[in-house]
């Protein structure tokens, strides 16, 4: 009994202000309810074109909360709430009011832009919080204002000219500018000069390496040899005899066989190393005669002969050409 | 090298070199001439006398042929030897 009243007392003086704000709430709460229910009753509070959903959760609430006060009555005059029927009812507003949320969430855009519209009478099209689609502002195909049409011809202009649909894929060369083209042409052509047998014997004269003697330096020759021999070995390991086809027979007779004077007296043509842009490059005379045979047949005229269209110049460049090769070649030849 | 007779050895594909003086080929022996009836190929039998070519033409042999398709069982020989003789 001592500690029951030792408790009262502690919590006295707390209990009793507590017990004032309720009243001073109470009070309050009264006095907007009644201003409320006036404003409901003048019909200053029309609900009857607005959101139904919002009225639901309206008429729910006030439910919820005229039950709630019920059941606190009931336990402030002593009495129990268990089995009361209005717990039942809470419960089921209750979850009647948590359903309600997600959907009010969906509606929350709605709801904020009618608010929206309430408050601000003018309405901007292009206003970018709208997220309903303007048509309007869409360009249209079929424009037959008069102001664009102008721009609209040039248009129709620009579509007409004729663009060839892309089939067939081709080696992608975007990146490659044609200056660097040009430079890998030519670097490809100086390699090819370098490798010649003149560009050899020099390297072997100035060079302060001892000599190699080797059977032969020629990649072609060696490549040749290499397949004849593979050959070779393939026909006694399996006793027969494989069909030689008539390129064969030629490189074999071209290997074993005594050259022809070309090969001997002509000398390679050096002039790629000094060659500045592709067209300085020398081209081979099958390629410079096809191009030319397809010229000549295009326009209708009859074939004329290279040595015409030669200009005096590249005569003078040949000699100058040749006459570098044959101080290379002559201690060759005199050797 | 081998002491055999010469009728087991049978020599073929002959290659002779460029210029001259040297050529190159194959040789099989066999230790029986059954073997060697057996195994080898018929032209090189009839090379070393062991066989006999076949007197009749590629023509006839390919229309004979051709003739005996054109009836069925036993009639084939007949059909194609009486054809022949004709």
């Amino acid at each position: 009994m001592m500690c029951k009243e030792k408790v009262i007392a502690h919590d006295l003086p707390e209990a009793l202000a507590h017990l004032n704000l309720v009243k001073d709430h109470a009070y309050t709460a009264l006095t907007t309810v009644n201003s409320l229910l006036q404003r409901v009753q003048d019909g200053d509070l029309p609900t009857k074109k607005g959101i139904t959903i919002l009225e639901v959760k309206n008429h729910m609430l006030l439910s919820y909360l005229t039950n709630l006060t019920f059941l606190m009555w009931r336990k402030l005059n002593g009495q129990k709430i268990s089995g009361e029927t209005a717990v039942e009812r809470l419960a089921e507003y209750r979850t009647v009011l948590e359903k309600i949320r997600p959907i009010e969430q969906k509606l929350k855009y709605q709801i904020d832009k009618l608010i929206k519209t309430g408050t601000i009478e003018q309405l901007d099209p292009d206003d970018p919080l709208k997220f309903k689609a303007n048509p309007d502002s869409l360009i249209s195909k079929l424009a037959e204002d008069e102001d664009e049409s102008v721009s609209d011809e040039e248009k129709e202009e620009k579509s007409n000219i004729y663009v060839p649909p892309k089939l067939s894929a081709v080696h992608y060369e975007g990146d490659e500018t044609e200056h660097d083209r040009q430079q890998r042409i030519l670097e490809r052509a100086r390699k090819r000069v370098l490798s010649t047998s003149i560009m050899q014997e020099l390297r072997k004269e100035y060079s302060e390496a001892p000599e190699e003697i080797k059977e032969s330096v020629d990649f072609q020759k060696e490549t040749a040899a290499k397949h004849i021999k593979e050959k070779i070995n393939y026909e006694e390991e399996y006793m027969t005899r494989l069909t030689v086809t008539k390129k064969e027979k030629n490189a074999r007779k071209k290997l074993n066989g005594m050259y022809d004077l070309d090969h001997l007296t002509t000398f390679e043509d050096i002039s790629a190393l000094d060659a500045e842009a592709i067209d300085d490059l020398p081209m081979k005379k099958k390629k410079k005669l096809a191009k030319k045979q397809m010229k000549m047949k295009k326009k209708g005229k009859k074939k004329v002969s290279e040595k015409e269209d030669k200009p005096p110049q590249d005569h003078l460049c040949e000699f100058l050409g040749l006459f570098k090769t044959i101080e290379c070649k002559k201690k060759l030849l005199l050797f | 090298m081998y002491k055999t007779t010469p009728d087991v050895i049978f020599c073929f594909g002959f290659h002779t070199q460029f210029g001259g003086g040297k050529t190159t080929g194959f040789a099989l022996i066999y230790d029986t001439l059954d073997y060697a009836k057996k195994f080898e190929p018929k032209y090189r039998l009839v090379r070393n006398g062991l066989a006999e070519r076949v007197k009749t033409g590629r023509k006839q042999r390919k229309e004979r042929k051709n003739r005996m398709k054109k009836v069925r069982g036993t009639a084939k020989a007949k059909v194609g030897a009486a054809s022949g003789k004709k």
